[in-house]
Formats: C-alpha cells, structure tokens, sequence
C-alpha cells in the first residue's frame, strides 16, 4: 500500500466576495489597506479549509497575484511588465515579464508594499502557516520573460536562485514549491541547490522529465512531481525521496472519483504525494473546492 | 454599397452608455431592460452613422454583455459554476457542457428584430463561433473537443436558420450578413481542422446570406490563411493595428503590421472565388486616435499587399467596447474620413 501525502500548491481561485473587492480597489473606491485586510482574511479562510479537509502541503493560495510571475518579478530590480501574453494553450493571459537585467530585492517581500498593476505585498500572506513557499522555476522565468540580448543564461539563472533564497529566509519557509510550468530546457538543475535544502526542495516539472540533465547532475530534491502518463515514475524516483503524481484536472469542472486517482498511482511506490495538474485557477471556486476535497479524502 | 471601395463596418461591439451598463443585469429579460437597450442601440447607430459607417452592424450590441456568456446561457446543456480568470482581475463566466447541448431560445433574435423594425441601415450580425464556444468552455460530457464543437456548430447553424427566416421576411431583397467570431481559431495551432470543419458547420445548408468570420490578436494568422481556401466564408475581418507602429509612413519597414497580407494575398490568388480582407486600422486597446493620415497608409499598405482594392474593407481591430464613447466615435470618424479620401483616389 503507497503512503499518500497531498499537495495544494499555486494561485487558488477567489471567491466572488474578494474579486469585487479589488476591483472597487482598482476603482479607487477602496483604500489599499482595506484590502489588505480582507485578502488576509481570504487567506486564512483558504488555509483553514485546506487544514480541514487534510491537505498534507501546501503553499499560499495567491490571492494577491495577478499571474504566477508577476509580483514576485515586479519585486527585482531590472524587470518590467510587457503585454498582455496567453498562457500556453488556456484562455488565461499573463503579463510578459521583460528582464534588462536581474538585481536586487525593490520591496520588501515579506512586507506590505504597493505594486504597479498588482495587489500589494506581502507576496505569501500565510507565511508561518502554509508550509511551502511557492516560486515559479527559474527555468520557467526565463523561458515565459523577454530576455534583453546579451544576458547571460546561466548567470540570470543563478541570481534568481540567490533571490528565491533570500525571499524564503525572509519569510521564515523552510520547504519550496518550485513551479516549472513551461522551463524549456532545463539543463542546469543544480542551481536548485542554491534555493533550498535538497530534502526542502518539492520540484514540479510540466511535460517530460529532464532525466539526462539530472543524471549528469549531483542534485537531489524531496519530491520532483511530473505527469505519470509522460514519465516513469521509477525513474523520476532516482533522483527524489518521493515522487509526486500530477492526477487532479485543473482544466475541467468534472470531479474525479477516488477510486479513478488511486488507481493511477502505481502500487510500486512505497510514498508518493497526489496534487493537481495545473494550479487551481482555471477552476471556479466552487469545483476547485471540490477537488481539494476529493484530495483530502484519499 | 458592394461596389464601393473600401466599405467600412464596425466589427460588433461598442462602449454601453452608463445607464444601460450600470443596470444591466439587474435588469436584463425584462420591459426596462428591452427599452434601455433599444434607447442605447438607436444611440449608438446615430453614433454610427455620424462616424460614416457604411455598415452599421448591430448597433453596437447593446443587448448582450460578453460573447461566450450571451450565447451560451441560451443553450441547455451548458452549466455556469462560477467565474474563471482571464487576466489580473477580470473574470469571465466560463460554462461546463454538462450534457448534449441544445438551444433552448435564439440569443440574437430581439436584438435583430429591434433592428429590422428602427433601422434601415445595412447590418451585420455577429455571432459567437463554434470552435471560441468550444475553446471557452470545460468540456465535462463531449468525447473530445472536435464533438464539442461540431455540436456548437449545430446550435449555431440552427440560430442563423432562424435569424434568416425573420431577415427575409422584412428584407427580402437584402443578403443578411453574419459575422462568426472566432477570437480563439489560432490558439491551438494542431486544431486548424476543427476550427474549418465547425465554422463551415455553423453554416451548413444556408443560402442567401453573406457570411465572415473575425479572428483577432493571433500569434500567427498564416496558421489561418492556410485555411482560407477551405472555409466556407466571403472575408476575413481582422485586427491588424494592435501590432503596427503608430508612426506615419509607408512601406514595409514602417507597417510592419500588415505585411503577413503578402502571404494572405499569395493562397487568395490561387481562388476561384476571392475572399476579402477586413482590415483592422485602428486598436481598440489604445485612447490614441489614428490620424487621417496613418489609416491611409495602412489601407494603401494593404492595397499594395493585396493588389485588388475591391477586396479590402476596412474596420477597427476588434469591438470598440474597450474604449469611452467619445474616443471610439472620433476613431471611427478618422476611419470613414481615410476611406473617403482613398476612394476618391481609386475611383
């Protein structure tokens, strides 16, 4: 029998109460730390909820960012916002994130702070009660930012491994959640090691898992969490404690029942942690609601 | 109005004056909600026709809120759980076709009939596509996204049938032109072939009618030009402006925007029956209004691009909704006032 943990991780969707709200505050017809106010009560309500239904991980649901890239970049100096950019194949667009360079901390993260285009700071508004810190993949960064020519890879690659550093000790997170949602090319997987402890290190991969570049690597991580129908999970377990299955759809709003996920784990596996294919926030509230209950059952 | 040059259109939708917008659903379905809609719609055609407009569409489409939410909510079958993100923090109502889908009532029939009976003016009807309809909606019951749209593409089909019936009997001389807007037909680039089989779907077995389709801020419309040949449509309306410089010049390195009409141009000259090009020449994300002068460079870009000016029509990017009723009046203005310059000198 597989020991199952379960992971939430990502930008949950908000109920409607608090997408009124912002956009009053985008009116100006609310002051900023009115709003403040009730996206930290939104948080703590998620929190609780993901308590209760027995979610072993995870992160900040992001009720305070626009897209998973935005605020946390807007916080480095040298990058600024490009256009409107659809994410992947979705109905979902992102601000494109141009990258002239990529410096220090502007704000800080752990702080109220105003952003443009953005609800304000702090960028985890359950920092000391959600378990993991959620970053994009530096890989991902790059591959979904207009780069600046002349831009070294690798050294971009290292300063945002340096800054997520920073941003988790700031915030007090021990354990990441490290998005590569679209990394492109991941082929320097030891800049991991600078973000956090190999057992701290939860590394979600979209699409094929990048197995010669951990083979040729010294890098190992808690959980690397890919898709079983593209991967074998006895290889992705090579190079991870536990491997993490990507099962729940977060592009439909039909729940799947329990037996259908526990049968796509792999009676091999002595653990495995169970999550969502994609963040939650393509889902309404109340299906995304669902899913997490589907996933606190198992 | 077919033998001019240059015809110019609205593409659908238009800023809702403050008194419809702010009541609108709280009201909608009923008397007030049909005699505010109507006031704006009337409005907006006067808007229309001080702008020049040769084809005043449908007035602005006052009667509907969103594109995917108007249609859908006509059809059984397809379940609203709550919104989805578009982006930051605008929100769409995205349905779950829960079961085989049907329309239960026609989605555009009163505004047509509010129309045919104020207005004598040529109009367009812009309807949601099929392949959009599919694209925006949580597949929960269909084997695959092909089924899904084709079953669109039956719901839409029987919409036009019946939209045609009451058009024919108040204008029975008139060709009703409707326009499929199908903002997400290059999204998925391997789906071209649903995006063509449910289009040609939506209008399967209906004469008499003018039909177009509207796609806009595509990553690549030569995904689309390689289907031209195969879409059972007279034009293409398209948003250009969105990715040309706003500085005045000619030629290729000054409108760079345009110049994927050279291949458009390439696979339309191989037709029989030559489709036209409703260029998109001013953006509708933008307050700046094009000057004169830049929209007859874009036109005589196309024109060169093209080199029939028969099959050029011109319109803005997209809906003019984006933008205040001020600045879009003045932007179609500047429009009609660059077509009236140039047909003058094709003429």
């Amino acid at each position: 029998m597989t020991e199952v943990k379960t992971l939430v991780y990502g930008i949950y969707p908000k109920r409607d109460e608090l997408r009124i709200k912002l956009g009053r505050w985008e009116r100006g017809n609310i002051e900023t730390r009115e709003l403040l106010e009730s996206l930290k009560a939104e948080t703590d309500g998620a929190i609780d909820q993901f308590q209760s239904e027995g979610i072993t991980l995870f992160t900040d649901p992001l009720f305070n960012w626009y897209d998973f890239l935005r605020p946390l970049l807007e916080s480095l100096k040298g990058v600024k916002l490009g256009p409107l950019t659809r994410i992947d194949e979705t109905n979902t667009f992102y601000r494109l994130p141009v990258i002239q360079d990529l410096g220090d901390i502007l704000f800080d993260p752990t702080d109220f702070g105003v952003l443009e285009d953005n609800p304000p700071l702090p960028l985890y508004l359950s920092a000391g009660r959600s378990n993991l810190a959620f970053f994009p993949g530096p890989f991902t960064v790059l591959n979904m930012s207009r780069v600046e020519p002349g831009l070294d890879r690798i050294t971009l690659l290292n300063r945002l491994a340096d800054t997520y550093a920073k941003i988790r000790k700031a915030a007090g997170y021990q354990k990441v959640f490290l998005f590569e949602y679209s990394p492109g090319k991941i082929d320097a997987p030891d800049i991991y090691r600078k973000i956090a402890e190999p057992e701290n290190t939860y590394l979600y991969i979209r699409g094929k898992f990048p197995i010669n570049a951990f083979r040729r690597s010294k890098v190992r991580v808690e959980s690397i969490i890919v898709s079983a129908s593209e991967n074998s999970l006895d290889s992705v377990s090579r190079y991870c404690r536990t491997p993490g299955i990507q099962i729940v759809d977060s592009h439909t709003t039909r729940i799947e029942g329990r037996d259908e996920i526990l049968q796509r784990i792999p009676d091999t596996l002595k653990s495995a942690i169970v999550t969502h294919q994609d963040y939650m926030d393509f889902l309404p509230r109340v299906i995304a609601d669902q899913k997490v209950h589907l996933l606190g059952g198992l | 109005m077919q033998d001019k040059l240059f015809i110019t259109q609205e593409i659908g939708s238009f800023r809702k004056p403050d008194y419809l917008s702010r009541k609108f659903h709280k009201i909608e379905g009923s008397s007030e909600f049909f005699d505010l809609a109507g006031k704006a719609t009337l409005e907006t055609l006067d808007v229309f026709k001080r702008s020049g407009l040769d084809n005043l569409g449908v007035g602005g489409e006052m009667f509907r809120w969103e594109m995917y939410e108007h249609l859908a909510e006509h059809i059984d079958g397809v379940k609203f759980y709550g919104m989805v993100r578009s982006f930051d923090n605008r929100y769409y109502k995205k349905g779950s076709v829960v079961s085989a889908i049907r329309r239960h009532d026609s989605a555009h029939m009163a505004e047509l009939k509010f129309l045919l009976e104020n207005s004598k003016g040529e109009l367009k009807i812009p309807i949601t596509g099929p392949y959009t309809m599919m694209d925006w909606s949580f597949n929960d019951f269909y084997r695959d996204r092909y089924d899904l749209a084709m079953a669109y593409a039956s719901v839409i089909r029987e919409e036009i049938s019946d939209l045609l019936r009451v058009f024919r009997a108040k204008r029975p001389n008139e060709i009703m032109q409707v326009q499929i807007d199908e903002p997400a037909a290059t999204t998925h680039p391997d789906e071209m072939d649903i995006v063509v089989d449910s289009v040609n779907g939506s209008l399967q077995g209906i004469a008499g009618i003018e039909p177009t389709i509207h796609v806009c801020y595509s990553r690549d419309y030569r995904m689309l030009y390689d289907v031209v040949p195969d879409l059972k449509v007279k034009g293409l309306n398209l948003e250009f402006a969105n990715r040309d410089p706003l500085e005045s010049g000619s030629g290729k390195e000054k409108r760079t925007g345009y110049q994927d009409l050279k291949y458009f141009a390439s696979i339309n000259e191989s037709l029989q029956e030559k489709r036209f090009i409703g260029l998109g020449v001013t953006d509708v994300h933008i307050d700046f209004v094009e000057p004169v002068k830049l929209i007859e460079e874009r036109i005589e870009e196309a024109v060169k691009l093209i080199g029939d000016p028969s099959l050029i029509r011109v319109n803005p990017d997209c809906g003019l909704r984006t933008r205040s009723r001020e600045i879009g009046e003045r932007k179609l203005k500047n429009m009609s006032e660059a077509v009236h310059n140039l047909r003058v000198k094709y003429s």
